[in-house]
């Protein structure tokens, strides 16, 4: 499994047992590149409730940056995620196409705006190495949030 | 603008710590709220007002997502000793996700969002890899001890009916070693096959489970039985590509 794994492209469900699923689960995030960008989901047997959220952590570290009042380039995209994959089974449970649509047009802005050069530093730091420098690579997390916004405004336009 | 999107029915949002909690409250005014007419039942997990309410607020968070069906959750501090003293906790307060987890009896997978021009390690991967992880008993509920010397090592299952109790022979010791024993239950399992079957479906991706079957005949029997308990279940409906057991090595 390892091996088609690491060979395939992707989109499969991979199931493990309980070790292995951690130990996985830690692989498949390091080769996909940022914890960032990785979302999760908790779902019950039946498939009619689930949670979503980012699986990355609070942030501490640039937390502590911005409590002194320093700018910090926080990812928001898997915490946006959280609200796109809670809203979009919400829209499934109720079968609201309208907000199923609303909920993937913002996973697109997200993912639009990283692709036209627009986005954190933890990003900036996967295309052009570790020499990075805000304005030219990356954004502040209030500027990313903002880019985020504005196309979003487009998009819904 | 145009007019706000409907929703009938509530979603349960769960607040955070930290950094992630100042950026969930601009996504959730600027990103959501303006377009979405939406009904939301606000359980605050925030560290210091989980203490409050002795963690009792993560209890009634996980319930009402059971009552409505979706929750949406914020990154949250899980306390170590350093979280304590900072703070001042009145105790180290479990995990909130583990707490959420147990009450729903859910199953965690995790899923990258994969964009263009951000390289991955593995570059070959282009599209997303969904991992499911069965998080009850094996080895994280495993009773384990340190053996000293020689001496044979058994296992005693004693049945409650007042049947016979079966022995079985692990290991005769010749001398130091270590020990484990772990279980598992046809219901986790059964919960957790059903839970990657209806990822996958939802997907419409094929499930692949990686298994040890030459080594662990019984408890991978288990597991392949409930997966397809599942895929007979749903054949009418015919929609997921294939199911496959592959050996993890």
């Amino acid at each position: 499994m390892v091996a088609s794994a690491l060979k395939w492209n992707g989109n499969f469900v991979w199931a493990c047992k309980n070790y292995d699923g951690d130990v996985q689960s830690d692989t498949v995030a390091q080769g996909f590149g940022s914890l960032g960008l990785m979302t999760s989901v908790l779902v019950t047997p039946d498939g009619k409730t689930m949670e979503a959220e980012a699986a990355h952590g609070t942030v501490t570290r640039h937390y502590r940056e911005h409590q002194k009042g320093n700018p910090t380039s926080t990812n928001p995209i898997a915490s946006i995620f959280a609200w796109t994959r809670g809203l979009a089974f919400r829209g499934k449970l109720d079968e609201n196409q309208p907000l199923i649509d609303f909920a993937n047009a913002l996973e697109a802005v997200c993912i639009e705006t990283v692709e036209e050069g627009k986005m954190t530093k933890d990003l900036a730091v996967c295309v052009h190495g570790n020499k990075v420098s805000h304005g030219d690579h990356y954004l502040y997390t209030e500027e990313f949030l903002e880019a985020i916004d504005e196309n979003l405004k487009k998009k819904l336009a | 603008m145009a007019e706000k999107i409907k929703v009938a029915n509530p979603v349960v949002e769960l607040d955070g710590d930290e950094m992630t909690r100042i950026i969930w409250k601009f996504i959730k005014d600027k990103l959501i709220l303006p377009y979405v007419d939406l009904d939301i039942k606000y359980f605050d997990l925030g560290v210091e007002y989980r203490d409050e309410t002795n963690d009792q607020v993560t209890i009634d968070a996980a319930n009402a997502i059971k009552e409505h069906g979706v929750g949406i959750k914020c990154a949250t501090i899980t306390p170590d000793e350093a979280r304590v003293t900072e703070f001042n906790l009145k105790q180290m307060w479990k995990s909130p996700n583990g707490t959420i987890r147990n009450i729903l009896d859910g199953t965690v997978f995790r899923e990258p969002i994969v964009i263009k021009n951000i390289p991955r390690l593995v570059t070959n991967w282009t599209a997303p890899i969904i991992v499911g992880r069965h998080a009850f008993g094996d080895q994280y509920r495993a009773t384990d001890t340190v053996i000293k010397g020689k001496g044979k090592l058994t296992m005693t299952f004693v049945p409650e009916d007042g049947g016979e109790a079966q022995t079985f022979e692990v290991y005769n010791f010749k001398g130091d070693g270590v020990a484990m024993t772990m279980y598992n239950t046809d219901e986790s399992i059964y919960g957790f096959a059903r839970s990657c079957f209806n990822v996958a479906l939802n997907k419409k991706w094929p499930l692949y489970l990686s298994t040890k079957n030459t080594i662990l005949k019984n408890t991978m029997a288990a597991l392949k039985t409930s997966l397809k308990k599942c895929i007979k279940m749903n054949l009418k409906r015919n929609l997921l590509k294939q199911v496959s057991f592959m050996n993890t090595a």
